[in-house]
């Protein structure tokens, strides 16, 4: 699950402090256009982000106007799947949107992952990250 | 202590046409539809791994997920966290300076469950369920 949060810092004190969730051990990492830390739950994991780029940004932007529309709060939720080309063509071909672009490639990278997302518009108003560990 | 995600809620302005868009998506189908009559709600779950999806639409227009169907539209409504002991969660997160919807734990779908204000959580609506 994600939230977005203007003040990853002080989002990452109440989410510890208050709540006792454990941070992952990199502690906030900057990624392009987004600053995130990770506390894995169980078999979940809770993802504060916050955009590090402003609304106007075509690639990175979508978090910063998230924020300036609804404010902090629940913003994506994250899925994984077991192979990334058979769903997102079993979906693609269903009428589903999504989103696949050369930046979250390479932010999946680095995160050892393969990352997709579906629009809001598919999902009344989720946006969905779709993940495939590599 | 939160112990894991035990599921998120999403809000519809209309289960039927929900259920086919998730289902769909997920490639699985609900276990079951309740009605909730005091939170005025009508609620269909679909199981993804050790998670629920729960899908809600409000059925009394004076609910409190209607006005937030009303004023932030579709999208994701809730986070539910199990914990031990809803009372004594409570208890020490008010301690802490948490504001809370329920002071007690009451009854809800996922077991013993209350509310925490958004105003406490960045934004978050987020419940906490003690298994029964």
């Amino acid at each position: 699950m994600g939230i977005a949060v203007n003040d990853i810092e002080e989002a990452q004190r109440l989410y510890t402090e208050v709540f006792g969730l454990k941070p992952w051990d990199q502690g906030v990492v900057k990624m392009p256009g987004v600053k995130v830390v990770m506390f894995p739950l169980d078999d979940c994991s809770i993802e504060l982000l916050q955009p590090t780029v402003g609304p106007e940004d075509p690639v990175a932007g979508n978090l910063a106007r998230w924020l300036e529309k609804r404010g902090e709060g629940l913003c994506r939720l994250g899925l994984w799947v077991d192979n990334m080309e058979e769903e997102v063509k079993r979906l693609k071909e269903s009428g589903v949107r999504v989103i696949e672009s050369g930046e979250y490639g390479k932010i999946g990278e680095e995160l050892g992952a393969k990352m997709a997302f579906i629009h809001p518009k598919s999902t009344l108003g989720v946006l969905i990250e779709l993940d495939q560990q590599m | 202590m939160i112990k894991r995600v035990d599921h998120v809620s999403i809000v519809v302005s209309n289960l039927d046409e929900g259920l086919k868009i998730y289902e769909n998506l997920l490639g699985i189908k609900a276990s079951h539809i309740e009605t909730v009559a005091d939170q005025g709600i009508k609620a269909a779950m679909i199981v993804v791994g050790d998670v629920e999806i729960e899908l809600i639409e409000p059925i009394s227009p004076d609910s409190a997920v209607a006005k937030f169907l009303e004023k932030k539209g579709e999208g994701v409504h809730h986070i539910c966290f199990e914990v031990d002991d809803v009372d004594k969660e409570l208890e020490s997160l008010a301690a802490r300076g948490v504001n809370l919807i329920d002071k007690q734990g009451r009854k809800g779908l996922a077991g013993k469950i209350a509310f925490l204000h958004p105003r406490s959580t960045k934004g978050v609506l987020v419940e906490l369920a003690q298994k029964l």
